[in-house]
């Protein structure tokens, strides 16, 4: 009966520790995930007219290498879109210093830009996106740029990506 | 001991005087392209990418492609021209690539932007511009690579 006790009390610790590491691990993850979000305004609830996949963004940590993918040119309805690109860095180790930089801008009617920025510092893949008014009907553009770096942000190579974008 | 010390200290100072008054820039390559915006007589506005600009540190070419001729309205345009530099400096270099964009409107007034960088890089020049009268406007796109040298013989030439 002890060492069962015994055995248990060293489960629940062993337990305890991983779940603990998890969470921190989680925590810096989450935090060294910053992201930049310039001009865009809560236009409230009109519901979302469109999501439109606008391009890939792909960077290479060993190579030194950085390439834009867009899907060219797209139209939209007028009003409350989201826009969405997809991001790859790869041979990047964590905390290692090197890095990866992704930006995606689009431009609404007004010519007013609305940007989201995001900073990755080990090997993963996701999802940026931004969604606003484009504040009636016209002509615009979109950017979809990524740069990947070597310690003291020194930069190895950027690409950048350009569309047209039509609200009609 | 002391006197070693302030006369290596002099000569340091000397020195870096010396290198800092004799530096110049010098343009090393440059390209002007440009062309022309038609503000037309309606309210009409937009984003428009008037073209490309790229410096190579590696052939230490500069070259520009853009549109001939744009039109838009009478609206706030913004104009954008995408610029990249492929290459770095090497270590013992200290070149700057200079992108300018400039959009006069019809009345004559220019607006201009202009980034500067010391290594690899593509980014957007972006001028915006609201012409309170319709009429033909126009763009330059000027890509410079400066680089910064000693001119020793200017200095002790004088």
């Amino acid at each position: 009966m002890k060492t069962r006790n015994g055995s248990i009390t060293a489960w629940a610790v062993l337990a305890l520790v991983v779940l603990a590491s998890v969470g921190a691990v989680s925590a810096a993850q989450a935090q060294s995930q910053e992201s930049i979000e310039v001009g865009t305004e809560d236009t409230g609830d009109i519901g979302i007219l469109a999501v439109e996949e606008l391009g890939v963004m792909y960077t290479d940590g060993d190579a030194d290498t950085a390439s834009v993918t867009t899907y060219g040119p797209i139209t939209v309805p007028p009003g409350y879109n989201t826009f969405k690109a997809k991001y790859y860095n790869s041979n990047d180790e964590d905390n290692d210093g090197q890095g990866a930089l992704y930006r995606l801008t689009v431009y609404d009617a007004q010519g007013m830009a609305h940007t989201k920025q995001i900073k990755v510092d080990w090997a993963t893949s996701g999802t940026i996106e931004v969604s606003f008014d484009s504040r009636g009907t016209g002509d615009a553009y979109y950017e979809l740029w990524c740069e990947t770096h070597d310690w003291l942000d020194t930069t190895k190579a950027t690409d950048i990506g350009t569309g047209d974008l039509d609200y009609v | 001991m002391c006197s070693i010390i302030l006369t290596l200290g002099l000569a340091i100072l000397l020195g870096y005087g010396l290198v800092s008054y004799a530096a110049e820039d010098i343009v090393v390559n440059a390209t002007t392209s440009g062309g022309k915006i038609l503000f037309q007589d309606n309210d009409s506005h937009g984003v428009y990418l008037l073209g490309r600009a790229w410096a190579d540190f590696g052939s230490n070419a500069t070259f520009s492609n853009v549109t001939p001729s744009i039109e838009t309205g009478t609206g706030r345009s913004v104009f954008l021209v995408t610029c990249d530099n492929a290459r770095g400096n090497e270590l013992s270099r200290t070149r700057t690539a200079v992108f300018t964009l400039t959009v006069w409107n019809p009345a004559g007034v220019p607006h201009s932007t202009t980034r500067e960088f010391r290594g690899i890089c593509s980014e957007t020049l972006s001028v915006d511009c609201t012409p309170f009268e319709p009429g033909e406007g126009r763009f330059e796109v000027t890509t410079t690579i400066r680089e910064r040298q000693l001119n020793l013989p200017a200095v002790f030439g004088r």
